[in-house]
């Protein structure tokens, strides 16, 4: 709104710059692991901006994220087993490792799922919707924990990464950029899609439903969709964290994964768009550095999360960036 | 009856023993600026709130232009041209002034699937917003968050919204109260502005306003209709006056 130099987007810039530099930054610094790390981050950080279109945008606070991510990962899992197998799933799909046939599936599948439990969601709102939420999150957990096929407890190995014409996704630098190509690709979605005439109906119904209704509109039915679109974003994680680790296992359904996402979406700031994926940063980051010193490295994350949410509205973007823009 | 926007016909709800709509009858000419007065806890709130379905009521009919809407939800209603104010100012407070505004426009086309263009400057909305922020004299204040005007432009931005939809009948519950004496300078000023042009049910306290404005005047009390007529029947009407007016 006022010109292109404001602090926001020049941490934008910077931030964005430090992802696109990191790959040679690590070699010159021979810590080739930081690639790996950023990986996480940059996959996280989809999973975390999806969520915040849910609860930062639309104020529906769901706990139960994880299962699109968990459900995105399965997908890529269980087609890689079947092809590995040579077993056709249901006996007639194949299974598949090329990327362009396995990851709109799954991404299909996580928003499908989304659409299913969405319509049954929606019906609640508050405290009842966080609840609703995580329940049909942990059905799916217990679901896939006792699904011997598919490993049960244990999970699924892929013995390599699915395949792409003209990438080698082996290639830990290449896989970065995909990753950081879609996060970006997803962000700049997202960032249309809340200031778009869907997303206006979406904030508004999120500021003042009764409102909404009285000028003539029909909430729930965009919820629902923004319910399927968040769902694919954290499915299409859940492909890529499955195909960065090559394994997959009942922890990526597991409540424990959406609080940490709810964290880093609190972080680094609540209907920011830029926010979390800062709140992913810093949250892998001192994992990866506390875990050095201590296993119980929640033990410094709590007080640091509470100063956050109790002096920073929007979160430490916001705090960086001046909370008037809330994008 | 023809020139009817509007009948209510025997509209009952209760809320447990309470019965705030008793047998309530209501007949709006279309044109009129219609006023609904009565002692508080006579159930005016809850009778506009049958009309815009925000309340469902437990038997009668609501027949609004042609077509009968008592089990309509609020957002069908609102799509057939039924647009309202609530008694605490209801706007999108997290929202600019002209996203407001932009939503009350685009509320109107039926479905706003559309993911990728701005909302702001979609064809519908930039040829419409800035008739809509002058008509509420709010064009200065378009980009501020809503939740940072005063209460009188809040009230006004409302009401700006209530009309952009283009209704054909506005209920404005108590548009004045908690306004000062100002805000209710501007406010009957725009009620008058908008006379003849949109069908309007306005209830409101101020007695001086409703007299000054209304073609008509349906006097409520303990859910019942006590009394209909122009404001001079209404002001020598004897059950009102004792009924309400009382020692006037």
């Amino acid at each position: 709104m006022n010109g292109i130099f404001t602090r926001k987007t020049a941490i934008v810039a910077a931030v964005g710059l430090l992802f696109a530099l990191l790959p040679p930054l690590a070699a010159a610094l021979g810590q080739e692991y930081l690639v790996s790390l950023f990986t996480r981050i940059v996959i996280y950080a989809i999973a975390a901006v999806s969520l915040d279109l849910l609860i930062g945008y639309a104020g529906l606070i769901s706990l139960g994220h994880a299962a699109f991510v968990g459900l995105g990962a399965y997908a890529v899992g269980i087609l890689y087993q079947h092809s590995f197998q040579d077993l056709p799933l249901f006996g007639i799909f194949p299974g598949s490792e090329n990327a362009l046939v396995v990851w709109p599936l799954a991404v299909l599948a996580a928003a499908v799922f989304a659409l299913v439990i969405g319509s049954l969601c929606l019906r609640t709102s508050g405290m009842h919707f966080i609840m609703i939420t995580l329940a049909f999150a942990q059905m799916l957990y217990y679901l896939f924990v006792g699904l011997e096929a598919y490993g049960g407890d244990d999970g699924l190995s892929l013995s390599s990464r699915n395949t792409l014409p003209l990438l080698d996704l082996g290639g830990d630098n290449q896989f970065y950029y995909l990753c950081l190509f879609l996060l970006a690709a997803y962000l700049l979605f997202a960032h249309r899609l809340v200031h778009s005439r869907f997303g206006l109906v979406i904030r508004g119904a999120s500021s003042n439903n009764r409102r909404i209704q009285a000028i003539g509109i029909h909430s729930t039915r965009y919820r629902l969709v923004l319910f399927a679109i968040a769902g694919a974003g954290g499915g299409l994680a859940g492909v890529l964290l499955a195909n960065h680790s090559e394994f997959v296992s009942p922890g990526l359904l597991n409540w424990t994964l959406s609080g940490e996402l709810m964290v880093m979406v609190l972080l680094g700031g609540l209907g920011t768009l830029f926010g979390p994926v800062l709140g992913a940063a810093i949250f892998l980051l001192l994992e990866e550095v506390l875990a050095m010193y201590t296993e119980h490295w929640m033990v410094y994350l709590g007080p640091f999360l509470v100063i956050v949410v109790i002096f920073a509205k929007h979160g430490l973007f916001g705090l960086l960036a001046g909370s008037r823009n809330n994008d | 009856m023809t020139d009817s926007i509007l009948q209510v016909r025997d509209l009952c709800k209760s809320y447990g023993a309470v019965m705030a709509s008793r047998k309530l009858c209501l007949d709006i000419r279309r044109g009129d600026v219609h006023a609904l007065i009565g002692p508080n806890g006579a159930g005016k709130t809850t009778a506009v709130n049958q009309l815009s379905g925000d309340t469902l009521p437990d038997s009668g009919s609501i027949v609004f232009d042609g077509s009968e809407i008592s089990r309509l939800p609020a957002y069908r209603r609102a799509r057939l041209g039924l647009a309202r104010s609530f008694q605490i100012t209801s706007i999108f407070e997290d929202l600019t002034v002209a996203e407001n505004l932009a939503l009350a426009i685009i509320a109107r086309t039926g479905h706003n699937f559309r993911f990728w263009r701005n909302g702001l400057k979609t064809p519908l909305v930039a040829q419409e917003l800035p008739e809509a922020l002058l008509r509420v004299d709010l064009d200065r204040q378009a980009d501020l968050p809503a939740r940072h005007l005063s209460h009188g432009e809040k009230r006004q931005l409302e009401v700006g919204m209530a009309l952009t939809g283009r209704p054909k009948l506005l209920l404005l519950d108590e548009p004045m109260a908690g306004m000062g004496p100002g805000g209710t300078v501007e406010m009957a000023k725009l009620i008058r502005r908008l006379k003849g042009e949109i069908t309007i049910l306005l209830v409101e306290h101020d007695m001086e306003a409703v007299f000054s404005l209304a073609d008509r005047i349906s006097v409520l009390v303990y859910g019942e209709c006590v009394a209909n007529g122009t404001p001079d029947e209404i002001r020598s009407n004897p059950t009102v006056r004792t009924a309400y007016l009382g020692d006037d």
